[in-house]
């Protein structure tokens, strides 16, 4: 089968429907699983955290200090409105993410999908990963969400960075990748 | 094996003594390297007076570059011990490092002009899989320098089928000076020439602010009264200065390129001023690229080039090109390198992506570029040359993207995968399904109106983007790249 030669979307032995038969991979049948509605809400948090932060700093400009530099340039009421906007734009935007982003394990490979307006589905066989890493901050230690990464000698942009895991799943994966190939792993 | 033993590399050696001499002028190449701003800024700034600084400081210099370069030069031992190349060094901070033979991938040479004077040669062990840095020895004689290569790939040697001594020394590709003219002449001058022209641009604007007089208020007359006999100067000569320079650079970039087939690996070597000497290896290549374009096509040659993975852990890819191959040097090349079924190209039906992909990039690449074009244009003139210049810009790139939608193909076969692109030099893109890392399938909102998709196949040597698929399509080359990459019992390295 793979010594043949010839085009094999000419051939007629070599249609989809045979292919499924014989059960092999098809990256539109993927079990997927949505990611934690907890990340989510995190990045709708943080997100939302910069902006007070952000709209403080505004704000006691704007009270303790109307003449300043910056003032006399812009209007501060659209400052603030353009501030709001962006909070806005940002949850939507966050929002649409998180929503869109789904994960899959098959036998010999892992899927991961996201992205609303540019949407991208990733497809990694096991016995190209290099090594996997799970990632946890001080907050998703809090949270117990985990982000797991998986290398491939492809690239930096070939490799791939699960968010929203939760922490018991993120190390299950992890084992299954580390079991199903023979390399090292790494655990930050 | 004739093997000559004149070496004993199993007591500690030094480098050649001129090690000292490359080792300081690549110090003092680094520290002006570093210091290049500092020294601009001084000269410019200083009289004359505190430009007599310059000859202490350039012997304080000189002293501690030459003096620092010694003791590296007492300090860097090497030897083998068993099966392992251990190199010991460091003035103040002791450092040992072992390299394990069956770690080691690759024994490069490396000469640059200086290393070429004083006869010596640079070689660098490169490994796989390691955190350390690969070692590299930096003036050594060519004899030893061959020697400890054939210590040092020992193992490799062995496992390999053990040929003839003329066998190994069988030239595949050679360049002389008369190809490199035609490679130089036939090249793509249409980039160097524009960047020559605003280059050229930019420096006339410097001129004219020394001089006092402001380019820009003046274009519209300059442009007016002397456009034609400007055009007709000053193209022709920007276009011989840009062909001067693709011949020079090319001289001397690929100066006596020669390709040796060396037990089941190519040895390259290129380079006038610095002479590379590099290997391909079968399993380490990714993706390979014949490129040509209609000059060099009526004149029969054309160049191919490869994407090699190179240690893992640096995870760089390192490109190998071969200009000035005709069709059956490369032939004869992919035929040393086990790559042969690459060659059935006679039987190959390539097809096209979708046509909205034209469309899309015609309006809104196009558009992109028209706005850009004539906002520029029309910031810096006038807005009466936008006008008349959008149209011509459009015009261009009408043609220019009908070409490159027109030449862009691709086909699937069943061990590899292959795409043609380009709009002057056309290069047709080779891979194999089983050097896939990962595979990628991207979409726009638009895309998924149209059930369209791009892929992008991701290896160690680089990625290659299909865009504009049908769906059914993509289904179908996604799950068959996936399903070789699998099932193939082939490493990708």
């Amino acid at each position: 089968m793979e010594e043949r030669n010839g085009n094999p979307m000419n051939d007629p032995h070599f249609s989809n429907s045979n292919i499924a038969v014989i059960g092999l991979p098809d990256i539109v049948n993927i079990e997927t699983q949505h990611i934690e509605k907890k990340f989510i809400v995190k990045s709708l948090g943080i997100a939302i955290f910069w902006f007070v932060i952000i709209l403080g700093i505004v704000v006691s400009l704007i009270v303790l200090a109307p003449e300043s530099y910056l003032l006399t340039f812009v209007n501060p009421l659209f400052l603030l409105i353009v501030l709001f906007c962006g909070l806005f734009l940002t949850l939507f935007l966050k929002l649409k993410l998180g929503i869109s982003m789904k994960y899959g394990l098959r036998e010999k490979d892992i899927y991961f999908e996201k992205g609303w307006w540019f949407h991208t589905k990733t497809l990694i066989p096991f016995h190209r990963i290099q090594h996997v890493a799970l990632h946890q901050s001080l907050l998703d230690r809090y949270l117990n969400l985990a982000q797991l990464r998986v290398f491939t000698a492809g690239g930096e942009s070939s490799d791939l960075t699960i968010d929203g895991l939760s922490a018991l799943k993120a190390e299950q994966i992890r084992n299954f990748i580390l079991e199903e190939s023979n390399f090292t792993d790494e655990t930050e | 094996m004739k093997q000559s033993n004149n070496y004993n590399f199993h007591v500690p050696h030094r480098q050649s003594l001129q090690a000292i001499l490359v080792i300081a002028a690549l110090n003092i190449v680094k520290w002006v390297r570093i210091f290049f701003p500092l020294l601009i800024l001084w000269v410019v700034r200083s009289k004359e007076l505190s430009l007599l600084w310059a000859f202490p400081l350039v012997f304080i210099a000189l002293v501690l570059a030459l003096g620092s370069a010694y003791l590296w030069y007492r300090k860097y031992t090497f030897y083998i011990l068993g099966e392992k190349l251990v190199i010991e060094k460091g003035i103040f901070h002791k450092e040992k490092v072992d390299i394990p033979f069956e770690r080691i991938q690759n024994v490069g040479f490396r000469q640059n002009l200086l290393q070429q004077i004083l006869k010596v040669t640079g070689l660098t062990v490169e490994t796989a899989g390691s955190k350390q840095s690969e070692a590299s020895l930096v003036a050594i004689p060519m004899e030893m320098a061959l020697e400890l290569r054939q210590h040092l790939m020992q193992r490799k040697e062995q496992t390999r089928p053990t040929d003839s001594e003329e066998e190994n020394k069988k030239i595949l590709l050679q360049l002389n000076p008369s190809v490199l003219l035609k490679i130089g002449l036939s090249a793509n001058h249409l980039g160097s020439a524009l960047l020559l022209f605003f280059l050229g641009l930019s420096f006339t604007e410097r001129i004219g602010e020394i001089l006092g007089f402001d380019l820009y208020d003046n274009l519209s007359q300059v442009l007016l009264s002397l456009s034609l006999s400007i055009v007709l100067f000053i193209l022709p000569l920007v276009l011989l200065v840009a062909v001067l320079y693709s011949l020079i650079r090319i001289y001397i970039k690929y100066f006596r390129l020669t390709v040796l087939k060396d037990k089941n690996h190519l040895l390259v070597s290129y380079g006038l001023t610095k002479r590379h000497e590099k290997s391909l290896i079968p399993s380490k290549i990714q993706i390979i690229r014949w490129k040509s374009n209609w000059i060099r096509e009526k004149m029969g040659f054309g160049e191919i080039s490869f994407s090699q993975a190179s240690s893992e852990e640096t995870r760089l890819n390192e490109n190998i090109a071969l200009p000035g191959c005709t069709p059956l040097q490369k032939r004869q090349i992919l035929e040393e390198l086990g790559m042969d079924s690459l060659q059935e190209d006679s039987g190959t039906e390539l097809s096209h992506v979708d046509k909205k992909y034209y469309l899309r990039g015609l309006v809104f690449r196009g558009g992109i570029i028209l706005l850009a074009a004539v906002g520029v244009i029309g910031l810096v003139s006038n807005f009466f040359y936008a006008l008349l210049l959008g149209p011509s810009i459009g015009i261009a790139w009408y043609f220019w993207w009908g070409a490159y939608y027109k030449n862009l193909q691709y086909c699937v076969k069943d061990t590899y995968f292959t795409k043609v692109t380009g709009v002057y030099d056309i290069s047709q893109i080779y891979f194999y399904w089983h050097k896939i890392q990962a595979i990628r399938v991207h979409t726009t909102p638009f895309m998924r109106r149209n059930n369209l998709v791009s892929i992008e196949f991701f290896t160690a040597g680089g990625s290659v983007k299909l865009p504009y698929i049908k769906e059914s399509k993509a289904r179908f080359i996604v799950n068959q790249a996936i399903y070789k990459v699998e099932t193939s019992k082939l490493s990708w390295m």
